[in-house]
């Protein structure tokens, strides 16, 4: 199994928020979706990949060529759909394939044009007369229409409705049966990830929290329900990464499933978390406590 | 780099119109011994500033940036931009030389020694405004920009006032200005690239 990218000791220092030094890879062929909560530092991680920002320390390898140094080779190769539009506004659609297509190689026109038929977006509509969703549908237009190896998305699917949301990962899907290709996209609506990702990197506060296949995190997290007395036992307390405390029980994350299960035993109810389970515990940690129910 | 020339005069190619709106009323209508000069160093810079506006309005830097360019190609594009837009200026000052004399029937005279005057102005304002924008943003070399449009206006402006006839100087003076619009398109280059390096294009 190939890695498509690979960051050695990759890190980010900004006045208020710093990316820690990570080291991780994504691997080809595979939908790898980076999770974390607003301001985990995905794009800010993102953009040090597509050479947008640069990187305070460490090195970025994309299809095992230095970042860096063959930064105009690797972009051919890649599709970048950012979290916003920005293209110029004032043009339509025509004018900014006119100046976009030139610069790949592998630019294919009647992949736009199939792509634009598929979105409903007319060549002639002015870039600033879209909505959101109809920008995010002409951002992966132009990203698709190159015959890109690795697709890069930042939070695609962020203001979506769930229609286009679902036509979205569809399209992901379709683009996956072509094994070369490989998907790294952020997002924290994690369900998204829960219906296509295969790997899931999960960052909170600039670190990586893991890198791993959905199956790997689905067998090593465990969701625990119980009653608040249960909670009283310090050895209890220990083995949680998050608790959320309510007026009828408690809720918690646990990496510790089989001590959690002996310490327990049937007087709690133990269940696979979901991504965002995940996410919610790992970026509250500690206790937490639901709002009363009045 | 060609290719983001292109963009370049793409996406200014409904702001034209403005430069021309601005070339209408220096070169024709407040005419004075200045205008060809006023007309060419204006013209560049409302050219640089409007790309650079365009670029950074909805954050346009990303889009560039994730095209198969360099980082690098893209300030060089930039620098390279100056003197497109610097020959657009001289190429309008002509212009309107031409048009003044046939068609306005002023007597004149587009004497070859304002192109180095024309080309240090031109070469001061982006050599200070590329490198502020790659290290502060848009909006410090905005800021900026308002000073160092200021100053070649104020030198423009004493100029037309203290002279009468054509702008003239010695051979050896025009070269000193080549020399020094040269110097200082280097060394604001290895500057935005400096900057470049430490920050990245967004």
């Amino acid at each position: 199994m190939n890695d498509i990218i690979k960051l050695n000791n990759v890190s980010k220092q900004y006045k208020l928020f710093s990316i820690e030094p990570l080291s991780c890879t994504f691997k080809q062929g595979y939908i790898t979706g980076l999770i974390g909560p607003n301001g985990a530092g995905k794009t800010t991680l993102i953009k040090m990949i597509m050479g947008i920002t640069r990187p305070g320390t460490g090195e970025i390898t994309i299809f095992g060529q230095s970042q860096s140094l063959q930064e105009a080779e690797i972009k051919q190769q890649i599709g970048f759909v950012s979290d916003e539009c920005h293209y110029y506004e004032h043009l339509s659609i025509q004018s900014m394939k006119n100046i976009i297509a030139p610069f790949y190689k592998k630019w294919d026109d009647n992949a736009f044009s199939r792509l634009l038929d598929r979105f409903e977006l007319s060549p002639k509509m002015k870039i600033r007369s879209l909505s959101k969703g109809m920008k995010m549908k002409l951002g992966l237009a132009f990203a698709l229409s190159h015959h890109a190896d690795l697709l890069i998305m930042d939070e695609p699917t962020a203001g979506l409705d769930p229609v286009f949301r679902r036509e979205l990962l569809d399209l992901l899907a379709e683009i996956m049966l072509d094994e070369r290709k490989s998907i790294v996209f952020s997002t924290h609506i994690t369900t998204d990830l829960d219906r296509i990702a295969d790997y899931i990197a999960f960052l909170h506060h600039g670190r990586l929290v893991f890198n791993e296949s959905k199956e790997q995190i689905q067998e090593r997290y465990v969701l625990v329900k119980g009653p608040l007395s249960l909670l009283e036992a310090p050895s209890v307390n220990a083995v949680f990464i998050g608790v959320r405390e309510s007026l009828v029980g408690f809720e918690g994350l646990t990496d510790r499933g089989h001590e959690i299960a002996a310490i327990v035993g049937t007087s709690a109810q133990l269940s696979r978390p979901t991504l965002e389970d995940i996410m919610y515990f790992t970026a509250r940690g500690g206790k937490s406590h639901a709002a009363a129910i009045t | 780099m060609l290719l983001l020339l292109r963009k370049d005069l793409f996406i200014l190619r409904y702001y034209f119109l403005l430069v021309l709106l601005y070339v209408y009323l220096f070169g024709f209508l407040l005419f004075n011994n200045t205008s060809f000069i006023f007309v060419a160093a204006l013209s560049a810079i409302m050219l640089m500033t409007i790309s650079a506006n365009l670029d950074s309005k909805n954050k346009s830097m990303i889009v560039i940036a994730s095209l198969p360019v360099s980082s690098k190609s893209i300030v060089q594009a930039k620098y390279a931009a100056v003197l497109l837009f610097a020959l657009i200026g001289i190429f309008v000052s002509v212009l309107v030389y031409i048009l003044n004399s046939l068609i306005v029937g002023r007597e004149m005279a587009y004497a070859s020694s304002y192109v180095p005057i024309i080309l240090l102005i031109i070469a001061c304002y982006a050599s200070l405004y590329y490198p502020i924008y790659y290290w502060l943003g848009f909006r410090a070399s905005q800021v900026v920009s308002i000073i160092t449009v200021s100053i070649p206006l104020v030198f423009i402006v004493t100029l037309s006032s203290a002279i009468t006839d054509i702008l003239s100087f010695s051979a050896a003076v025009n070269a000193a200005f080549l020399a020094a619009s040269c110097l200082l398109l280097i060394v604001s280059y290895r500057l935005s690239i400096f900057f470049l390096e430490r920050k990245g294009l967004a």
